[in-house]
């Protein structure tokens, strides 16, 4: 690349955190670490979600594989995650304490009405595992309805895994990133080349808003951070400019350039409620790491040593 | 406020209350009321009576009796209330639909018959007296099938809530039959109209160049339509001269059309000219006839006349006054008997051939054009009802003839007529079901079908494939047939027929599908239209002056002559004015052609309508004011319905034909606009109303290319959706449910009323219209297994087995676990899921081969050795699916069988391989699924369910697929439906703006970063959710491989087929290329030693097969007397051998000569 190298070091600045997203930018590092981060994220970030279901009495409207899949895509909290194994490392056969945590779901609709079964419905079986509980701090998961009589009896094991295998055990309902933008505006031919009207043009022409027109009525880069690269402004200004009488001169060098600075990239991690967004973003390092020390292990000692 | 002008959105309102009064299957509905409440009785009445004269007995010693007759007639007909069953033990039980269907029951009602028996009594020259008279009330002559939601269905007047409790579906509709469980459509069947006169060229190999014809039928008989014709002779290079010639029913040469006049009374030339040339100063017409008067110069009086023609009849070697009675006859009952069949028929019919020889002059003149074959207001639609009634009339005709014979040897033995006896009520009931159930629709004397395919079962397979399918029509026209004209899409059919709803191949074009407002009339009492045109002075055919009928106006009436009308703008008002105020049914059709100086009405059954605005004085008719009534709740005595409308002079319903002598302006800017440019009659109350049910699920067709739509619309048949509310009540053999059907984002205003909302067949994915891996190629998709893993397009897929235990007739079939001890031929399958009653257990896990009715029969006393007894008939569950028993019903069928359904149900997850398709003709399969972090995302992480290659775009200018995902996108962020109604106002750049002010690109494109590495993709991605729909092939019904397996124990191939483990051809082609790579000892290898490779012994002296018996090393061949010399051993196929043994059978010897090389 003809980029020249700038003396970086990785660093990571905390934008936002609430309950449910971050938002941060790593920087100093290149597109493939960050997407590395990204993917250990969405896909090998462990959870708990209910897996195995057994239903005794199923009397509902719904057919029990419809209710096993649901059950299955409920956010079971995750924190202590570490605390479980994954099913295929644990010595037991079936299930035992160590890799599961057994729910039960029995509810029976003996008013009359409509009676909404929600993820509250669900009961530990045994005093373990408390701290596995549905994340439903935004209101209870609605799982199946009731008519009058209807009735669940259904028992399900909770069990730890990755969202490589299934899409349930991935922590994040997103996890994303993006380019920092980088905008040049030739305020000189800009002033210049352009009326008033036609600057107006080009700020309009952002769907995001991220110019504004200042008191002389220049263009002004408000809110870098919202452009998303769609060039709508560059496209603007390239065809101002070939419309104009100036089209001859210059038609190499836009106006307007949005270009992108490839080693700063901002984050935006959801979470799905089984983990704090913050927990999933340190947790895909250790991962990140614990791969790379895998592959270390890998290489013969002899290397190694010299 | 009163005259407030509306706007388009108001016409949505008429819409609405269109669709709320008449649903979407009112033509079937209606024709099936129609058929019960009138043609029934008209049938009952109009048969003849049966008379019944004993055979004459002499007693020796008794003296003369008086003659005596029976005359049974039948009178009033009933229909019981409600469809009702008699079971098996003699008990009487109503049913409801859902019970017919599960039980396999026929869904019908009884009919019951006042009969009335009169004894005659004749005394010798002393006249009649009627002796005795006795009438027997309600006598049951048969079973009616039922239309579901009829006005004599059980379901007729429930209200939603208890139609629920019924077990029935809520939005379904009706219009189908329950014919032993299985829902039954009659499919509405085009025909042309009958009492019509066409003018057709005909090209030089035919002996005429123009004929005039007409298939007459009269309206009250049930006789096969009777042709007719007059045709005009070519002109010959010796003579100039050109005839004109009748061809008459039963009579096998023309007659010269002067003597048909002749023979009708009129014997003057003047005369005869002066019904035909109505113009005396006409003289090119003059010029064409005078070769025809020149020509029957030679039949001077109407004795000839007649003579003339019952010559040339069926009346060999009869006497000449009754050959002139035969004539008569003919001419009276057989020639054009729409016009009369009765006693004084001269004038009228006379009248009637002077036209048609009239219309074939203008034609031959050159002043009228040929007529349009495929024009559709000369085209009827035969629907249930008609078809019902046809049937019904035939096993009518059956059922008295029956009861007449039986009748006659009652009497005939000295008994009394008794006439529970001769009733045989199962004529009618199983002709009736026979129809339904095969399709096969009226047989004649020799047992040859003349209709098949009327009766289909109803596709349930999404909502929208059941109404169309209720809505559907069929052309009964030779499919191979290589006349393409009358496939194509005529200017006719606009608004009555859906231009892009039709099968594609053999059938494209000759079955359609009615638009959603398009309306078939049934037919309405005509005298009272007759008195009326008599009232408003329209002059009688009998006492017209024949000089009139050049200035003044002819009056047709459904396609015969009545008279003629001096003020045909005053007629036609007045009529028009009757028909708006409803003093006329709404479906009678005025017509008013100019030029030729006509009016035609009509008020048969089988005419398409639809309702249009009317206008006046280029404003229409409704208003505002009307509007806001209609908008009241139902209930309102001040609610405005759309019947009523029609009587407020609002709205009309128009008719093909009438539709040419309107105006209509499009849209009611265009009545506004146009100034006092044009003066429209009418106005569209929407266009996209043209449209059929399928067609109208596509959002922006008009934006599509027109295939597209035609390939969109046969796929909306097989989108997986939840195709009734009742499903899971219901016992389908097949059906597929999507787990999480959601309604689309971008609409149609017609879906609404289609309950697509309700009732939806599809997913809103995100779409991504990109390359992205190349996994997309050629159609196929790139989905997401995330998204696959949370649900999307998940389907269940029920199918149920049923099978019944035979009791009688000598059959012992029993459901029970077979014990293996006592029984032969057990499966290989699994027996241990049944339950001691020999059913499968619901809730099961069920995989291929499972056995899932346990069934035996017991063995003959030959098959039964002394321990085994019985022999196993089990059910076994297809090999190559598996799923879970969802439920079991045992029951009794109406023959006292007891049968048992099993439905098992199985979820489809999507896979590779699985078809889907957009709402635009674009389908595809899966290609690869990518899990969400391998594909590309946007800035706000939002990755696509679907991946579409761009290649499917440009060549199919499917634009409507993009501003379906660009109008989505703007619905999706605000929260709102889209509309994407045709032929609206709405623009691209209309949404396009909408999208850049919600902080899009406005185009729909997004910048997106590719998932595997983390870069941002080079070019920006056309981005947007779009509704996909699943279709119903799926990889997991068509995997198959075979190594070895089964042989047809006739040829010993491979059986054919995945369901039978079969073998995959190694056909022509794949030879030819063996033989072009020169691996001819491979092909041998393949399809001779690893096939069906045998070995037979051919005598070497006469060529034929030889016995060979191997164990004792013993070969003869008897006809030789050829004993173990000369006789070769040869290997061939076992086809061959059996090819050769074929032969043999039928007197051909294939001769094997054998060398040893």
């Amino acid at each position: 690349m003809s980029e020249v190298y700038r003396g970086r070091a990785p660093n990571i600045e905390i934008n936002k955190i609430t309950r449910e997203k971050i938002k941060f930018t790593l920087s100093g590092v290149d597109s493939s670490v960050a997407n590395s981060l990204r993917r250990v994220m969405i896909a090998e970030v462990p959870t708990m979600a209910i897996d195995v279901v057994h239903i005794h009495t199923n009397t509902s409207s719904l057919h029990d594989e419809f209710i096993a899949h649901r059950l299955g895509l409920i956010p079971l909290i995750s924190e202590n995650q570490d605390n479980y194994d994954f099913p295929r490392d644990c010595k037991c056969t079936g299930h035992c304490e160590h890799c599961a945590v057994q729910f039960r779901l029995k509810v029976k609709n003996q008013e009359g009405g409509v009676l909404d079964v929600t993820s509250r419905d669900l009961r530990h079986l045994s005093q373990q595992g408390n701290d596995v509980r549905p994340a439903d701090s935004d209101g209870p998961i609605l799982i199946l309805k009731l008519r009058k009589n209807q009735e669940i009896d259904i028992t399900c094991n909770a069990r730890k895994g990755i969202g490589k295998e299934h899409a349930k055990w991935s922590p994040v309902a997103t996890a994303v990133f993006k380019y920092t933008p980088d905008i040049y505006l030739n305020q000189q031919r800009l002033e210049s080349q352009f009326t008033a009207e036609e600057r107006k043009e080009i700020v309009n022409s952002c769907p995001v808003g991220v110019y504004k027109l200042n008191e002389e009525s220049n263009i002004e880069v408000v809110k870098l951070n919202k452009c998303m690269f769609c060039e709508e402004c560059m496209r603007k200004g390239e065809m101002i400019i070939t419309r104009s009488a100036s089209a001859l001169l210059n038609v190499h060098d836009n106006v307007v350039r949005v270009s992108q600075l490839k080693d700063r990239f901002i984050f935006k991690v959801e979470s799905s409620g089984a983990l704090k967004p913050e927990s999933i973003v340190s947790k895909a390092f250790t991962i990140l790491t614990k791969k790379l020390d895998d592959i270390k292990q890998l290489i013969p000692p002899l290397i190694n040593t010299r | 406020m009163e005259d407030e002008e509306i706007s388009q959105e108001d016409a949505w309102v008429v819409i609405s209350e269109y669709f709320k009064e008449n649903g979407l299957v009112s033509q079937q509905l209606s024709s099936f009321n129609h058929f019960i409440l009138h043609t029934i009785q008209e049938i009952i009445e109009d048969s003849a009576e049966i008379t019944i004269i004993p055979e004459r007995q002499y007693r020796p010693g008794e003296r003369q009796q008086q003659e005596l007759r029976y005359v049974i007639s039948f009178k009033q007909a009933t229909l019981g209330a409600r469809p009702v069953l008699k079971e098996q033990d003699g008990s009487s039980n109503l049913i409801f639909p859902h019970e017919a269907r599960l039980r396999n029951l026929t869904y019908a009602s009884n009919l019951l018959v006042d009969v009335q028996k009169q004894s005659i009594v004749n005394y010798e020259g002393r006249g009649e007296h009627v002796e005795g008279e006795e009438e027997q009330k309600g006598v049951f002559i048969g079973r009616i099938p039922i239309m579901v939601r009829s006005n004599y269905c059980a379901l007729s007047n429930k209200t939603e809530k208890e139609r629920i409790t019924y077990k029935e579906c809520v939005f379904d509709q009706g219009g189908y039959f329950i014919i032993n469980g299985k829902e039954k459509v009659l499919v509405a069947q085009e025909k042309m109209a009958n009492n019509f006169v066409y003018v057709f060229h005909r090209s030089q190999p035919s002996k005429y160049s123009w004929v005039a014809e007409i298939r007459s039928q009269n309206e009250s008989s049930n006789k096969v339509p009777s042709q007719f014709s007059i045709r005009l002779t070519h002109k010959v290079k010796s003579s100039h001269e050109q005839v004109i010639r009748a061809n008459l029913p039963y009579i096998k040469s023309d007659v010269p059309v002067v003597i048909l006049f002749r023979a009708m009374g009129f014997v003057a030339d003047k005369d005869i000219i002066s019904h035909i040339c109505y113009d005396a100063a006409d003289v090119r017409m003059m010029e064409l006839l005078k070769p025809s008067l020149e020509e029957a110069f030679v039949i001077p009086s109407q004795e000839v006349a007649l003579d003339f023609i019952g010559r040339r009849g069926n009346s060999v070697g009869a006497s000449q006054e009754q050959r002139i009675i035969y004539a008569k006859d003919l001419l009276q009952k057989e020639m054009l008997p729409h016009v009369s069949v009765s006693a004084e028929y001269e004038t009228k019919k006379a009248f009637f051939v002077g036209y048609m020889v009239h219309r074939l002059c203008n034609a031959a003149l050159g002043r009228n054009k040929e007529d349009d074959r495929d024009h559709y207001g000369k085209k009827r639609l035969d629907l249930a009802g008609s078809l019902l009634a046809n049937l019904f009339r035939q096993l009518f005709r059956r059922f008295t003839k029956t009861a007449q014979e039986v009748m006659k040897k009652q009497v005939d033995s000295q008994h009394d007529i008794n006439l529970v006896a001769a009733v045989k009520e199962h004529i009618i009931t199983s002709g009736l079901r026979y129809a339904l159930a095969t399709g096969n629709w009226m047989q004649d004397k020799t047992g040859a079908v003349s209709k098949t395919g009327v009766s289909q079962v109803l596709s349930r397979l999404t909502f929208s494939s059941s109404l169309s399918h209720l809505r559907r029509l069929n052309t009964p026209l030779q499919k191979q047939g290589k006349l393409t004209k009358p496939r194509q899409l005529h200017n006719t059919h606009w608004g009555m027929i859906c231009p892009a709803e039709t099968p594609e191949g053999q059938a494209c074009g000759l079955v359609k599908n009615l638009t959603l407002m398009a309306h078939i009339s049934v037919s309405c009492n005509s005298s009272q239209l007759q008195r009326m045109l008599e009232e408003l002075n329209t002059e009688n055919l009998v006492e017209l002056s024949v000089k009139n009928i050049h200035d003044r106006t002819k009056v047709f009436f459904n396609g015969s002559w009545i008279g003629i009308h001096g003020d045909a703008e005053y007629l036609v008002k007045t009529l028009v004015n009757c028909r708006r105020g409803g003093m006329l049914p709404k479906q009678v059709s005025i017509v008013r052609d100019i030029p030729n100086k006509e009016i035609r009405i009509y008020s048969d059954s089988g005419r398409i309508q639809r309702p249009v605005f009317i206008a006046e004085n280029n404003k229409i008719k409704m208003s505002r004011y009307y509007i806001e009534q209609m908008k009241l709740p139902r209930e309102r005595p001040d609610h405005l319905s759309f019947d009523k409308c029609t009587e407020l002079g609002l709205i009309e319903f128009l008719d093909t034909e009438e539709e040419e002598t309107s105006l209509i302006a499009m849209t009611m800017k265009e009545l506004n606009e146009g100034g006092n440019k044009y003066h429209y009659t009418h106005c569209e109350i929407h266009p996209s109303m043209i449209l059929g049910v399928c067609a109208s699920i596509i959002p922006f067709p008009d934006h599509n290319q027109s295939p597209r739509n035609t390939y969109q619309s046969a796929m909306g048949k097989q989108a997986m959706g939840i195709y009734t509310s009742n499903y899971q009540l219901r016992m389908d053999t097949l059906a597929h449910v999507l787990y999480y059907a959601q309604k689309p984002l971008v609409m149609t205003r017609a879906m609404e009323f289609m309950y697509f909302k309700e009732l939806p067949s599809g997913c809103n994915a995100v779409v991504a219209i990109a390359c992205y891996t190349g996994y997309n190629q050629e159609d196929s998709v790139i989905m997401n297994q995330s998204s696959i893993d949370r649900g999307f397009f998940r389907s269940i897929f029920y199918r149920t087995y049923e099978n019944q235990a035979k009791t009688i007739g000598g059959a012992d079939e029993e459901f029970h676990i077979p014990a293996k001890e006592t029984t032969v031929g057990t499966r290989d399958g699994c027996y241990d899921k049944l339950d001691v009653d020999g059913l499968i257990i619901p809730g099961q896990r069920v995989s291929g081969d499972d056995v899932i009715i346990g069934k035996t029969a017991a063995l003959n006393a030959f098959g039964a050795t002394n321990r085994q007894t019985r022999k196993d008939v089990s059910i076994c569950l297809r090999h190559s699916e598996s799923g879970i028993i969802d439920s079991v019903l045992l029951t009794v069928d109406d023959l006292g069988h007891k049968f048992a359904k099993i439905k098992m149900r199985s979820i489809r997850i999507p896979q590779i391989g699985d078809k889907f398709a957009s709402r635009h003709g674009q389908k595809g399969t899966i290609g690869q699924t990518f899990r969400q972090e391998d594909l590309p995302f946007s800035k706000q992480g939002i990755s696509p369910d679907i991946i579409v290659n761009p290649h499917a775009i440009p060549s199919r200018m499917t634009i409507g697929h993009l501003i379906e995902c660009l109008a989505s996108k703007v619905a999706c962020l605000r929260g709102e439906e889209g509309d994407g109604t045709p032929f609206q106002s709405v623009t691209v750049e209309d949404i396009s703006r909408d999208l850049h002010a919600l902080g899009y690109q406005l185009r729909g494109n997004e910048v997106m970063y590719n998932g595997h590495t983390g870069n941002r993709l080079a070019s920006q991605i056309f981005f947007g959710p779009t509704y996909y729909q699943r279709l119903k092939h799926m990889v997991d019904d068509k995997i198959h491989s075979r190594a070895r397996g089964q042989v047809q124990s006739l040829t010993r191939q491979p059986t054919e087929g995945r369901s039978r483990d079969g073998g995959l051809r190694f056909g022509e082609m794949e030879r030819d290329c063996m033989i072009s790579h020169g691996a001819a000892r491979f092909l041998k290898e393949r399809l001779f030693e690893a096939s069906d490779a045998y070995r037979v012994h051919v005598c070497e002296n006469c060529g034929l097969f030889a016995i060979a018996n191997l164990d004792r090393n013993m070969f003869q061949c008897k006809q030789c007397k050829n004993k173990n010399t000369r006789i070769s051993q040869i290997f061939i196929p076992y086809a061959c051998k059996l090819l050769f043994q074929e032969l043999m059978a039928m007197h051909i010897a294939p001769r094997l000569h054998t060398s040893i090389s």
